[in-house]
């Protein structure tokens, strides 16, 4: 499925008030009397507050046709026009939005940042969710309103997980849904509950799934992908109260992920440990809204080598990071007038990370002590803005905002194995940090202005332009191992090499200009066409400079380099373009449609005047749908072109252009559907281009490939209702 | 770590507050004798209106809605890219505009048609309900996950200025209640009512939160 359907709610308010009128005005006698106005209905499916018209919202319903084929919230949202995906674990791929990556894309978990803890980014925030429970994600591609976050450059991820289900008035009400599914290649396999028990006043949650995969195949003759197994657990409780003065909501759980192999990481994720606590409090009130939320996480992750990189009976290589993150968001929405509401709001995030590789005894390189990689570093945020949005009469909407981060990061003394010869790169780089100073404090100014505007019936036209800056993160900053070893284990790029970190960055401004153009057509046949083009610049911009090649042990040049952060500059500019058609309508609510999507970009390097990274080519999409009361069919076809672009600095590899066929059906009946689905039907080889080199295969076999992308899978799924 | 420490206390705090406060009495307004004082005067006979001129708002408050005459054929859930009966600019689907090939399309039959004069004030009425229902329609709140319907009942001015309002079916929860209210007197005042509609014109409205 490509494209996500999305406004329902709106094309049912649309029947309702329809029926309405005609009820209430063919009854003459009543005129004198009140006129009952059609209901409205405030749905709470519609998008989130403060978030731009042109945002895509991805229900469950859109999750329930696809979570059988990918356990990775971002490799699914990577199916929307203008979002890709660096290739990672099974499920903890990075979200790209119009080429700016994970880091500085906006991904919130219910409203909530969740901090990176691992040098190599096993466990980004998506990573916490899982798509067979997720209960809605809105993404927002293009300049979004300072309100939504700050310390960001890039769109939005908004992930609600479990919203509150309260009964009716004076009832009871039990419900919930039960899923599982399988998937041929590898192995596949998960389930997922979803309960909620509720009065009209107080309703419990309780969340959970599981999911694991063995290796899979590649397509074609491609094999066996070393380091793609994974398995992991979610479970959430969250308790919602409607009182007297307002909503409340706890909610409490934990992750963990026993192994999860990283097919292009030179280590894999031996364990991951995490779990949370929220609170939040909402009420409505003649003056206005206040949303409050209060957030605390604790994650211990720890890596080393699976089996296919060499397993740990020799000690591996141990990589432990800890990380508590906590802080609190207000805000305050003021209708001020009929035509002004005034956002007002204010976080705190805090967050300490430690990163601490033990020796391995009989090693002569790792050891004797504990390299110290990240010594209780903090990095604490407070954001504050103001915006200002105004519907004006003649069907313009306009939100203007301006936003400060305050960021102040520190981090003690490092240290490395030891003082050996080999360690003589680490031993005198930990000096040089030691000596210097580590207190870093930025004060970060931004600034957004959206406007909507509803030209003729049928065509909206969006414009956006927005100034937004984000500070270094802790491993940008602080990672200081010059040694090849201790730098190869820093980096979220997929790519074997090594990174460096840069005391001296500085944080990244980027200006941002999007529109769109929107086109609906009704009437027999109905369409719709979005045409958005869209630019970025970004003065220090924070990509790399080359320090040398990484040599082995007799000097020859490995193929890979080592590579330091640095402000550069860069630009992107690209165009996106979705639509759909109405094929076909029969009388009994069957209906067939076509929906299509493209995306293109352009990302330079200006200071080098290279490709930048990991810019994914041009790539299209076109897919089929049909449904009638009880069956749903759908046929995709995706096609990504060569990548032919690349970034010369990193050694990035070129990647062959592909289409990938997808077909499904599905049956629902009573509340339980039952799915089936061909994914890569003609087992198709290819390498996804921002899928990264394939170092567990490396390792094992010594030939050095883009990760291949999966082969035919046949899944399966089973769900129901209550 | 302070932060943690602080952070958990004051989630202890809130999670034993969500589990005394929870069965706070319900704040139903006490609303039963309100739409007493809404019934309209019986207007003394309308003035026949020239023509339907539905789209004759003075204040222009909304951009012209296409207006869906026939009641034969209504919108239907299908038609996902029919954009005019909801909000004067409603947001817009980023790409795929909801084709819900789900919904089984049965139009209403055609009522009665009524006598040529009072059809004249019924086109007047109508597109006037219509104006107000997209002005309060176009200012509904989002973001709000408790089900509960709040019914309203408020008269107009004849220059179109919210004279009352008040609840007069209660959701169960204040809160609900207030955003409603609100809601209503965002979108006043509104345009001034055909004489059709009498003097004074009341109307009532449900918001139907799930
Ligand atoms: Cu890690």
């Amino acid at each position: 499925m490509t494209i996500f359907t999305t406004p329902r709610l709106r094309a049912r308010s649309l029947c309702l008030a329809g029926t309405a009128f005609v009820s209430i005005f063919a009854t003459p006698a009543f005129a004198q009397r009140a006129t009952a106005l059609p209901d409205i209905d405030v749905a709470s499916d519609a998008l989130p507050p403060a978030t731009p018209p042109g945002a895509r919202r991805i229900t469950r319903d859109d999750l329930d046709r696809q979570d059988m084929g990918s356990s990775d919230t971002a490799d699914i949202l990577a199916r929307l026009p203008g979002v890709s995906a660096f290739g990672a674990g099974g499920v903890s791929s990075l979200p790209v939005v119009r080429g700016l990556d994970n880091g500085r894309v906006g991904i919130l978990i219910d409203g909530i940042k969740v901090d990176d803890a691992c040098p190599n980014n096993m466990n980004p925030p998506l990573s916490y969710t899982d798509p067979q429970t997720v209960s809605a994600i809105t993404v927002v591609t293009g300049v979004s309103p300072v309100s939504l976050g700050g310390d960001t450059i890039g769109g939005n991820i908004l992930v609600e997980t479990a919203q509150p289900k309260f009964a009716q008035s004076g009832r009871t009400l039990v419900t919930g849904n039960v899923s599982t599914f399988y998937r041929s290649n590898g192995d596949g396999f998960g389930g997922a509950a979803s309960v909620t028990a509720a009065t009209d006043r107080v309703s419990l949650t309780y969340d959970g799934s599981y999911t694991q995969s063995d290796n899979y195949e590649g397509g074609g003759n491609d094999g066996i992908v070393r380091s793609t197994e994974y398995a992991k657990t979610d479970h959430a409780l969250t308790l919602a109260a409607q009182t007297g003065i307002g909503l409340f909501r706890v909610q409490g759980g934990i992750q963990r992920a026993p192994r999860e192999g990283f097919p292009n990481q030179r280590m894999d994720m031996t364990d991951n440990r995490s779990w949370f606590l929220n609170g939040r409090w909402q009420n409505w009130f003649a003056w206005g809204d206040v949303d409050l939320t209060v957030h605390y996480r604790d994650t211990d992750h720890r890596m080393n080598f699976l089996a296919d990189k060499g397993g740990t009976a020799n000690g591996g290589m141990p990589m432990n990071t800890e990380v508590h993150a906590a802080g609190y968001t207000l805000k305050l929405s003021l209708p001020v007038s009929a035509r002004d509401t005034i956002r007002v709001g204010s976080e705190l995030h805090h967050q300490w990370l430690d990163d601490y590789w033990p020796p391995v005894g009989g090693s002569m390189m790792m050891g004797p002590n504990t390299f110290v990689n990240v010594n209780a570093a903090h990095r604490d945020r407070l954001g504050t803005y103001a915006e200002w949005e105004a519907n004006w009469a003649d069907g313009l909407t306009s939100t203007i905002g301006i936003r400060n981060d305050q960021v102040w990061m520190n981090t003690g003394d490092v240290q490395p194995y030891g003082t050996g010869m080999m360690q003589m790169a680490d031993a005198m780089a930990a000096a040089a940090f030691n000596a210097a100073d580590h207190a870093r404090h930025d004060s970060n100014w931004s600034g957004s202005a959206l406007l909507h505007y509803r030209a003729l019936d049928g065509v909206a036209l969006d414009l956006g332009y927005a100034h937004k800056v984000r500070s270094p993160n802790i491993y940008e900053r602080y990672a200081w191992g010059r040694g090849t070893m201790a730098s190869n284990m820093i980096g979220w790029f997929g790519d074997g090499n090594g990174y460096v970190g840069n005391l001296n960055l500085a944080p990244e401004r980027a200006d941002t200009i999007s529109g769109a153009v929107t086109f609906i057509g009704s009437g027999g046949t109905p369409w719709s066409l979005k045409i958005a083009p869209w630019f970025t610049h970004v003065a220090d911009y924070i990509d790399v400079v080359k320090l040398g090649d990484v040599r082995n042990m007799m000097g020859m040049p490995t193929g890979f380099v080592q590579l330091q952060f640095a402000n550069r500059e860069a630009h992107f500019y690209g165009l996106d373009v979705s639509g759909d058609v109405a094929l076909w309508q029969g009388t009994d609510g069957a209906a067939a449609r076509m929906s299509f999507g493209a995306s293109w970009l352009h990302g330079q390097n200006l200071a080098d005047d290279d490709p930048l990274y990991h810019q994914m080519p041009f790539n299209a999409s076109v897919a089929l749908d049909y449904a009638n009361a009880g069956w749903d069919a759908h046929a995709e076809i995706q096609a990504v072109a060569d990548k032919t672009r690349v970034d010369p600095t990193r050694v990035e590899p070129k990647t062959d252009g592909y289409t990938l066929v997808n077909l499904g059906t599905g049956y629902t009946w009573r509340g339980i559907r039952l799915g089936v689905e061909v994914a890569n039907l003609f087992d198709t080889a290819y390498a996804p281009p921002l899928g990264g080199q394939s170092l567990g295969d490396l390792k094992a076999t010594g030939i050095l490939r883009p990760v291949p992308g999966r082969g035919r899978s046949f899944n399966l799924s089973l769900s129901a209702k209550f | 770590m302070r932060g943690a420490t602080v952070a958990a206390a004051a989630l202890a705090g809130l999670s034993a507050f969500v589990l005394f406060a929870a069965p706070a009495p319900n704040p139903a307004a006490p609303q039963s004798a309100a739409l007493k004082t809404f019934d309209v005067l019986p207007a003394e006979k309308p003035a026949p209106l020239p023509a339907p001129q539905p789209e004759s708002v003075p204040t222009k408050p909304t951009r012209p809605v296409r207006l869906r005459e026939s009641t034969a054929s209504l919108p239907r859930r299908t038609e996902a890219p029919s954009v005019p009966l909801t909000a004067p600019h409603p947001p817009l689907p980023d790409a795929a505009p909801p084709l819900d090939i789900r919904l089984p399309a049965a139009p209403l039959p055609p009522p009665p048609p009524p006598p040529p004069r009072e059809q004249a004030d019924k086109s007047a009425r109508d597109a006037y309900a219509r104006s107000l229902w997209q002005r309060i329609a176009a200012r509904r709140p989002s973001g709000v996950h408790i089900p509960g319907t709040a019914e309203l009942t408020f008269s107009l001015s004849a220059s179109g200025a919210l004279e009352r309002v008040s609840v007069t079916g209660a959701s169960g929860n204040a809160a609900l209640d207030r955003l409603a209210l609100r809601t209503v007197r965002r979108a006043a005042p509104f345009p001034a009512p055909p004489a059709a509609l009498g003097r004074e014109p009341t109307f009532t409205i449900a918001f139907r939160f799930d």
